[in-house]
């Protein structure tokens, strides 16, 4: 199978962690397994690289973050998205398919090959 | 469980002890708990959730910058790999320095016995030692080559 380049998705974990937190808060872990799974497989996100995005997307004001305790009474750093980052997740959406129609014009159909 | 806490205390070790750096810790303790309790459940092996969770840990670097630390991780951190127990993790440590070691060791073991060698055969093969010293700067020349193609091989890749 081929491997997604980490420099290449690394523009769009913002966006992706942005989508699920519209649905509802969460937390790390959560948030790592459902990329893992909307990926298929093919999209693990490194713990590092998701704190590190946490971070920044808090300084940005585009989540917050809060403690609370999960089912199991464990007390958990969960996240928010803000307004501000419901505006700054569809600009990046507007980005994408620009940046997709734009790529895609230089891409061969390899499905006989 | 236990040595999932000893890889973390190893990475964060002589990383200073503000509340950033605290909070860093406990939230990436609390993922890597979470996934390795998950990978139980899945009915992974011990060794296997373990070796999951440290092969999909990711690197200080990421977050060093967030933390304000980035000289402290590039220097002391990610230089020494923790040493783990198992295994499976050899396979995520850095092999450049070894290999960095072995052409030096190579140049060192092999290149300058073989010049002595060289001096010594022609010397007493022709006993034209007035000659034969000129292999000393010759070499000395070779070996700064040497190691400037390399500098540049190196920069290539």
């Amino acid at each position: 199978m081929v491997n997604i380049s980490s420099d290449v998705i690394r523009g769009y974990n913002d966006t992706m962690i942005l989508y699920l937190l519209k649905n509802s808060p969460s937390y790390g872990y959560e948030i790592s397994k459902e990329i893992k799974d909307m990926s298929e497989g093919k999209y693990v996100i490194k713990e590092t690289t998701l704190y590190s995005a946490f971070n920044r997307m808090e300084k940005k004001g585009l989540v917050e973050s809060y403690q609370q305790e999960g089912d199991n009474g464990k007390k958990r750093t969960y996240y928010r998205i803000t307004p501000t980052g419901e505006d700054f997740y569809t600009e990046r959406c507007k980005e994408w398919n620009v940046t997709k129609e734009v790529v895609e014009k230089f891409i061969e159909d390899l499905s006989d090959k | 469980m236990e040595t999932l806490k000893n890889y973390l205390e190893m990475m964060f070790r002589g990383l200073p002890n503000t509340d950033d750096v605290n909070r860093a810790k406990a939230d990436l303790w609390n993922m890597m708990e979470d996934k390795y309790d998950a990978l139980i459940k899945d009915g992974k092996s011990e060794t296997e959730a373990v070796g999951t969770v440290i092969a999909e840990f990711g690197n200080l670097d990421d977050i060093a910058d967030d933390l304000g630390l980035g000289s402290y991780v590039r220097n002391e951190v990610t230089v020494e790999q923790p040493e783990v127990e198992e295994k499976d993790m050899y396979r995520y440590t850095d092999t450049t320095k070894e290999e960095e070691e072995t052409v030096l060791g190579l140049i060192s073991s092999v290149f300058w016995p073989t010049v002595v060698a060289i001096y010594l055969i022609w010397s007493f093969a022709t006993f034209d030692w007035g000659r034969s010293w000129v292999i000393w700067p010759v070499a000395v020349g070779v070996s700064i080559l040497l190691g400037v193609f390399r500098k540049i091989w190196k920069e290539d890749k």
